[in-house]
């Protein structure tokens, strides 16, 4: 009887009222993880898992969160949103990869996969996926302090040349876009930096911003707010074109036409994959679904001011991609040095 | 005052005020549950507010974002279980204060302060936004090797009795915040072949297991009746307010410039006031440890300053200041707006939009801060057969919900029972959650360091005497260090002699 007097008691019932809430906003008691056995064509019947594999703020979040809605419209479920991030996304493939192949656990993630064997990371790369549809591709652009002795691209490769090693450029660790861009730099011009490792985006333009580092590349998107203001120089965008939003800009290529073949696969992307294995039927409401979210106008517009191009590859045309870029990058990293096992091991074939 | 007009838009709209109460509410709530971290509230909150416009959308972010910060300190002084990292510090005093009965009286103190250092932060805010941030700008990575070192002197503070053991448990943290992958080169470490280690082991799983699961575990050891807590005045008086005020700033500073430095947070400030306020308090209400209402000060009234210091090199850089500042940028980008110094131009309404908003939460703050406290003194008087299984199952609740992940939860259990041990035997375990937060500072900011120095130490050593901040550090821990020591009576009283 005692028992049933301290339920009574308000602030048992506070507490009781705080685990509730929880284990609802963790989402326990959400039955997804069991094996289903629907009827075909009737999927979704239940709420999907979104799995985001970087942190929340950063571009891959950023766009899945723009994108969950949308899709949700024509789903007619929710998709619930976590984010898994660390180990460069290995984790929230790992805990894909570890779900039943049904189609109610998705991945939003960026290229480094791709890139896992070669940088000796465990080998869960997109072959064990399916995509469903990649979003955008975003490339960079190399900047420099507004007090920075370069005016242009082509002085800043002329210092590199004359002193290996000595400039500082900024990094957002192996394998992440300005490592990539340094590579490039390397292997086409042969100028050579001291790479000193940042967190990524944020962390480099502050280390720009209070003069640690004399150069690094940002994403379009990232940049160019400080590059409109004056507080950066822009003297090269890493792709192919000049970017749409910063049209001032000019293209590496256009110092050294060398460039345009690496540069055409180059950039970073992001997309939504499933574990391989999973329905046909499940494959094509989802890519139904998220390829409406992607064509909204709304977001074909974020897209564009934030320095992104539209993708929306599907299928065949998506796997093509990504084989081709992963191709590019593997082969530039090895040659570069950082990477001593072929990607031919990893039966990565040489881009021809 | 470019702009000032935006100040009012809030306060215009009964709308938005709603909006903002409603965050502030469940923030507490969020930031009180160990594990439901404000992060994660925000960036739910980001699909949440998808289709509404940027106004509302930000004000209830806001409202969660100070509330949450606040939140971290009730379920610290009720349980001993920080709800965030930012309120590790405000257990030290405010559990043994519940102990005595006095939880309402901790609480109301932890609200208080927590109000005026998010005015004080808001402040800063305000009038020297510009000078903060480029102050921020030129720490560099050397200058965050020496203020985490400087961090690492704190280990004496957190600890009674045995330094040894305090430094014990205080290697255990740094040598547990190592594992996973290599932050700059992506190679495991320390993870044993074992790919479920690859991301490292979440500093707030340690939290909850060596706090929350440990304190669940030591209760059934122990028996000790629930204490009937005192709640006939909640509220603190003017006198120990202005008592206390000097040191309510002096923690508040602290607040807003680790708040505002990029690789800093409110975790952070709350221990460095706590340690501040054991070296500057010299007759506290009772002695730290048991029960000093400075120990609630100095962490509540920091953390919360910390707020307004992280919205500094957001809204005038662009960069975040702590985590939920770079998932607020990220919800504002993905309503099309940038914060940095080009909104500041385009858009300077914004930012006073923003500075009343928070004026805004911090009301609310007040408010809902003080409505409830005697419901939550009950909390301790809860008897153990029912509170104990519930903090069990919270713990497992909240280490899962980090990163949805079980893997956390039986490292929450191997350090909840590491941490009983280490209670039975008098190891502090705030050490190891101090070492834990500053291992991956001094390894990434170190290496960092020497890649600048072009990976020479001497470089690296004498860039240490060149540099303004630098050398300010420097001192600080010198004069830290010799202040400690027995010669430092002997200097002082020969200057008192010699000036008699």
């Amino acid at each position: 009887m005692k028992f049933i007097k301290v339920i009574k008691n308000k602030s048992v019932l506070l507490l009781s009222a705080a685990l509730i809430t929880s284990l609802l906003i963790t989402g326990c008691g959400n039955k997804t993880n069991e094996p289903t056995s629907e009827p075909e064509g009737n999927y979704p019947s239940q709420n999907i898992n979104g799995v985001v594999a970087w942190g929340a703020g950063g571009t891959t979040d950023n766009v899945a969160r723009r994108l969950q809605p949308l899709a949700e419209q024509v789903l007619g479920k929710s998709i619930i949103m976590s984010n898994k991030a660390g180990g460069a996304g290995i984790l929230a493939m790992q805990y894909v990869n570890d779900q039943n192949p049904d189609g109610y656990t998705l991945i939003f993630n960026a290229e480094t996969p791709a890139l896992y064997p070669v940088l000796g990371l465990p080998d869960l790369t997109y072959d064990e996926f399916e995509p469903i549809v990649l979003f955008t591709k975003g490339s960079s652009v190399i900047v420099v302090p507004n007090n920075s002795p370069y005016e242009n691209f082509d002085d800043l490769i002329k210092d590199a040349k004359e002193n290996p090693g000595r400039i500082h450029l900024g990094i957002s660790g192996v394998g992440g876009q300005p490592y990539m861009a340094a590579a490039i730099l390397k292997n086409i011009d042969g100028a050579d930096f001291n790479l000193v490792p940042y967190d990524g985006d944020s962390s480099l333009i502050t280390a720009l911003l209070g003069n640690q580092i004399q150069v690094t590349a940002l994403s379009v998107g990232a940049a160019t707010q400080f590059i409109k203001n004056g507080n950066m120089k822009a003297l090269a965008v890493m792709s192919a074109e000049r970017n749409e939003i910063i049209p001032e800009v000019p293209s590496v290529v256009e110092s050294n036409p060398e460039y345009k073949e690496i540069l055409t696969a180059s950039g970073f992307f992001n997309g939504v994959f499933v574990k391989k294995g999973t329905p046909e039927t499940a494959i094509r409401k989802l890519k139904e679904a998220f390829m409406s979210a992607f064509n909204d106008p709304g977001f074909q517009e974020y897209a564009a001011e934030n320095g992104m191009k539209p993708l929306g590859l599907t299928g065949e045309e998506a796997k093509l991609y990504i084989k081709k870029w992963q191709s590019q990058m593997a082969w530039l990293i090895y040659e570069t040095g950082d990477s001593k096992v072929s990607p031919e091991k990893f039966g990565i074939p040489k881009p021809d | 005052m470019i702009g000032i007009e935006g100040f009012l838009i809030p306060f215009l709209n009964l709308e938005l005020i709603m909006y903002i109460a409603a965050g502030v509410f469940v923030g507490i709530y969020v930031g009180a549950i160990p594990g439901l971290s404000v992060t994660m509230a925000v960036s739910i909150l980001i699909s949440f507010t998808f289709s509404w416009d940027i106004l509302p959308a930000l004000a209830v972010m806001i409202g969660v974002f100070v509330g949450g910060v606040y939140g971290g300190s009730r379920s610290a002084i009720l349980l001993n279980i920080p709800g965030a990292p930012a309120a590790v510090a405000t257990a030290f005093d405010g559990f043994p204060l519940a102990k005595r009965g006095e939880a309402g009286i901790a609480m109301g103190i932890s609200t208080t302060e927590s109000v005026i250092g998010t005015f004080f932060g808001i402040a800063v805010l305000v009038v020297a936004s510009p000078i903060v941030s480029s102050l921020a700008l030129k720490v560099s990575p050397r200058d965050y090797v020496l203020l985490a070192i400087m961090g690492l002197l704190l280990v004496g503070s957190l600890s009674k009795g045995s330094m040894l053991k305090a430094m014990i448990t205080a290697a255990l943290g740094i040598i547990a915040g190592l594992v996973g992958m290599d932050p700059i080169t992506g190679q495991p470490r320390l993870n044993f072949g074992f790919d479920g280690l690859l991301g490292g082991i979440s500093f707030i799983v340690v939290m909850i297991g060596i706090f929350g699961l440990s304190e669940a575990l030591m209760q059934l050891r122990h028996n000790v009746q629930p204490v009937k807590q005192n709640v006939d005045k909640v509220r603190p008086g003017w006198d120990v307010i202005l008592k206390n005020l000097p040191l309510t700033i002096r923690c508040s500073l602290i607040g807003v410039v680790i708040g505002a430095l990029p690789g800093t947070g409110g975790d952070i400030a709350a221990l460095m006031a706590y340690d501040h306020a054991k070296r500057s308090v010299k007759n506290p209400s009772r002695p730290f440890g048991e029960g000093a209402i400075e120990g609630v000060i100095a962490p509540e009234s920091a953390n919360n300053a910390a707020i307004g210091g992280a919205f500094i090199p957001m809204m005038t850089l662009g960069i975040p200041g702590d985590a939920v500042t770079a998932v607020l940028i990220g919800g504002m980008v993905v309503h099309g707006l940038r914060p940095g110094p080009m909104l500041m131009k385009q858009q300077p309404e914004f930012f006073w939009t923003i500075v009343a908003c928070l004026l805004i939460s911090n009301i609310f703050l007040y408010i809902f801060g003080m409505t409830g406290i005697k419901l939550f003194s009950k909390i301790v008087e809860i008897p153990k057969a029912i509170i104990t299984p519930i903090i069990i199952v919270l713990s497992i609740i909240g280490s899962y919900s980090i990163s949805n992940s079980v893997t956390d939860i039986y490292w929450m259990i191997a350090f909840g029972i590491l941490g009983y041990f280490f209670k039975t035997y008098d190891y502090p375990v705030a050490p190891m959650v101090l070492g834990l937060i500053l291992s991956p500072i001094i390894d990434t900011n170190y290496r960092r360091a020497m890649a600048l120095s072009h990976n020479n130490l001497g470089e690296f050593i004498t860039g240490m005497f060149t540099n303004t901040i630098s050398v300010v550090i420097i001192l600080f821990i010198v004069v830290s260090l010799l202040s400690q020591s027995k010669y430092w009576e002997k200097i002082r009283s020969g200057f008192e002699n010699k000036f008699k």
